[in-house]
This record gives C-alpha cells, structure tokens and sequence, in this order.
C-alpha cells in the first residue's frame, strides 16, 4: 500500500502543472454599490493608443493578459434584449497579474481615513462589428475595482491560471438608449478590457478625481457571429 | 414642451400645453483643435515615454553599426491627451456627460544614427559620393547627402505639400491636420446620456484612441513607399549606403 501511494504520488510529481480556473465572477447577480464620492471635478488622460515607433526597432507589446468571449444561448437577438456572455481572462505571461475584482466603487474608497487614496478599475466592453464594417460599442455598466490597500478587492492570476466573468448587457449602443445604432444584420461580437488608476484628492472645496488609461487595450483572441433582428 | 396660460382677459381659462419641436443646430466651440507639433531630435535609445501611461512606452533604437534592411533613423510619436469633464445636473441636457477643456499632450521624437552625425567617424567616411545615376548606378551617397535625407525623412517639414512622399513628419501633420482625425476637434464634440463617470472616460478613450491610430497610420506611410534615407524629397535616388563591413574606397586606395 504504501509502495502505490509512492508511486502515485511521484506520478503526480511528474505531471506539468495544469492551468486552473481561479475565480468565477457573477454579475449578473450581484448589485455594485454606488460610490459614496461626489468628486467636483474630473481630470483624464488618455495616451490616444500610446506611442508608436516608426522605422528603427519597434518595441513588442504584448499584454500579459488575454481574453476570450462567449454568448451562451441564443445568437439570434433583437435590439433591447439582454445577451448572457462570459469572459475568460487568462494570464498567458509568465509572471503573476493583478486584476481588480469588485463590482462596487464603494469597496476601494478610503475616504473616511485618507486625504488622497489611489485605486485601479477595469470597464469591460463588447464591440460589434458589422457585415459593413461599422461597429458599436456596448460596456453596460461592468466595471471591476481594486485597491493594493484592500487586498480582497484583488485577484492575482498565476501564470496560466484564469478568471471567469458572466454578464449581460441589453443590446444597444453605449451611451444614448434612446438612440440604438445597431441595425438588423450579422454581427461579430468581440471583448475588450480597458484598464484605469484613478487618484481622489480632497481639497478644502471637496474631492478632485484625476483618472489615467493604465495599460494597453486587451481585446478578445476571439469573436462570436450573433445575428440581430 | 411648452405651457401657456391664457390672456389675462379671461382668467378663469386653463393653462394649455403645446408640444413644440423643429431642428436643432449646435455650433462647435471654436478653438477646440490641436496643433501639430515640431520634430524634435533625440538620442539613440531614447525612451519615449507614453504621454499619460510609463506602461506604454518604447524606445528609439538604431543598431551600430546598421546592416542592409536596418534603418539609421527612426521617430516616435504618441497623440495623448488631457482633458476635464462633468455632467449636467439640470436644465434640459441633465444628465449629459460633457468635455469642457482639453489639452495635447502629444510629441514628436526622432533619432538619427549618431556615426551619420559625426563626419569623422568611420560609416559616415564609409559614404563616399562617387554615385551617379548613369555612370556608376552602384555608387555610394555622401556623408553630408545621407544625414540630409535621413533626417528630412524622418523629420522633414515642408509647407503646403499634401503628397505622402517627403517625410513621415510631414504624413504626421497631414493626419493631424484632418478634422476627421484631429484629437481635439473630436473631444470637443463628444457628449453621452445616461452614463457614469468611468464609462464616460472609457468612451472617450475610444474615440480619442481612434484619432490617434488613424494619425499613427497616416505617419507611418512610408515616404516614396519605402525606407527612403538614400533619396531625396522627389525620390530620386542619391546613392547606395556602403555598411559595414564597409567597402574600401577605390580612390583612396590610390
């Protein structure tokens, strides 16, 4: 007995480490909670894509985040009706990544202790291309917050491992729901992760909110066909 | 909407409500558009920092000695920018996010090889201008000829000329030039309903990243439709580059 539990045990031994799934992420039920912070004043930067080299040696950039989409049910869709998709973020690097992993604003804010505090989100969007090369943009409220002050707002992916993120968005553009510009027609729908810093700064008139692009854009390695009535 | 009470003649009449609708014409606030910036030369490794984010940063970087299919100049460039919003409270447009300032914070960079800059070294001898179109097709550019092109192809500025052919630079101002790219004249324009804060910088980051791609793109076309350093503004050839290990020249050898 005690030889075959050695033998199993150096067999494991021998086994590569697998990738594992390390979290899974329902926001389909679960209700953020809104910021307790009404900052007067609002600051961005954004680098326009970042800076590009052109002739000389160009610089690899590669995130060491990748992603994949999935529309679970129905690809057939009219404007107005939720779509179900889940993301899979995959850290392909070979070092450990940080991703923010709460829905709620109010988990990162530290202004009951602190004149300044510094926190990290990501806004999760999908993209639609269609058969004519237009697309729309579709975010729908999915914004993931972190603090390296509030260790449990953040997920550490190993090298290999991945997260699991289930949403939906009500399929019309960003921004005006008055105005849906998708058509009827084939659409490939994509994902991208946009990752942020913002830094809140209390002064005598109140909190002043300077937010600044904190990566490249991570878009999907996929895209699924859905088809819009 | 509309409501309206009657004249005072008759005060016992109700007030009415009247629907009332027709076009809209805004007109864009001026002064909203960004300038092209001026090429500035820098060092051989020179690293350009993204405009807003370290992460995003490259470097300019020219091998040494170059070899056939390197380049002996290079430019970076990075069309970020800053800006301050808010979003309407009341009145009519409540509830529209806005873009009420903005500024540029993009560059222009270039590098050119630092032995093309030094006449007494080595490659920039290696050059021996002893080309010529007819008679000797295999000949070489000159030192002087060489930095020239070089730097008028990576950053050459030239007024009024609207071809893609003369300098990167000059592809640069072009795009940025072109209301449909400028970053500024976009950010200007750009109001949501109905989203918060960070979907709204989000938006943003959208649309101003797709001005700057497309400026990006514009400045990387080639001039001449290749890596032109040997030419001149007309891309007409000026000679061969003689790299290392470089060919011995035969007058000196006499």
């Amino acid at each position: 007995m005690r030889v075959l539990f050695i033998c199993i045990a150096f067999l494991a031994a021998q086994r590569p480490l697998q990738a594992q799934e390390k979290a899974f992420l329902d926001l389909t039920n679960i209700p953020p909670k809104a910021s307790s912070i009404e900052p007067v004043s609002h600051t961005a930067y954004s680098s326009g894509g970042g800076p590009v080299i052109i002739d000389g040696y160009p610089t690899p950039r590669k995130p060491s985040l990748m992603i994949e989409v999935q529309i679970s049910g129905t690809k057939e869709y009219r404007i107005g009706q939720p779509i179900m998709y889940e993301l899979r973020i995959i850290n392909e690097s070979t070092e450990a990544s940080t991703v923010p992993w709460s829905v709620s604003a109010a988990d990162v804010e530290e202004a009951e202790s602190k004149t300044a505090f510094t926190y990290d989100y990501v806004v999760l969007t999908l993209r639609f291309r269609g058969e004519d090369g237009g697309t729309a943009r579709m975010s729908d409220n999915v914004v993931l917050f972190g603090s390296g002050n509030k260790p449990a707002t953040q997920l550490i992916l190993k090298p290999g491992e991945w997260a699991r993120i289930r949403a939906k968005a009500a399929l019309r553009s960003e921004g005006n729901p008055r105005k849906p510009k998708l058509s009827p027609g084939s659409y490939a729908v994509s994902a991208e992760i946009s990752s942020w810093q913002t830094k809140m700064l209390k002064k005598e008139d109140g909190w002043h909110e300077e937010s600044g692009d904190a990566g490249p854009i991570i878009k999907s390695a996929n895209s699924v066909l859905i088809r819009v009535q | 909407m509309l409501t309206l009470r009657p004249a005072p003649t008759d005060p016992k009449a109700k007030p009415q409500t009247f629907k009332k609708s027709g076009p809209l014409n805004v007109q864009a606030r001026t002064g909203w558009g960004f300038t092209a910036v001026s090429p500035l030369s820098q060092i051989n490794g020179y690293r350009c920092v993204g405009s807003t984010n370290p992460t995003l940063s490259v470097t300019l970087t020219i091998p040494d000695p170059p070899a056939p299919g390197t380049d002996i100049g290079a430019e970076c460039e990075d069309p970020g920018f800053s800006y301050q919003y808010t979003v309407l409270r009341g009145g009519p447009n409540q509830g529209y996010h806005y873009i009420f300032s903005a500024k540029d914070l993009s560059y222009y960079y270039y590098t050119i090889y630092f032995k093309l800059q030094n006449p007494k070294s080595d490659f920039y001898a290696a050059q021996w201008a002893d080309y010529d179109a007819i008679l000797n097709p295999n000949g070489f550019i000159s030192g002087a000829n060489l930095l020239d092109s070089t730097t008028r192809h990576e950053a050459g500025v030239i007024a009024n000329y609207t071809g893609t052919n003369y300098s990167h630079h000059n592809n640069y101002v072009q795009a940025q030039n072109d209301p449909f790219n400028n970053v500024g004249l976009g950010l200007e324009a750009l109001v949501k309903f109905g989203v918060d804060d960070k979907h709204f910088t989000d938006f943003v980051r959208d649309q101003g990243s797709s001005r700057g791609e497309a400026i990006k793109a514009h400045a990387a076309i080639e001039p001449c439709n290749i890596q032109s350093m040997f030419q001149d503004g007309k891309c007409v050839p000026q000679g061969n580059i003689n790299y290392a290990p470089y060919q011995v020249c035969p007058k000196k050898n006499q």
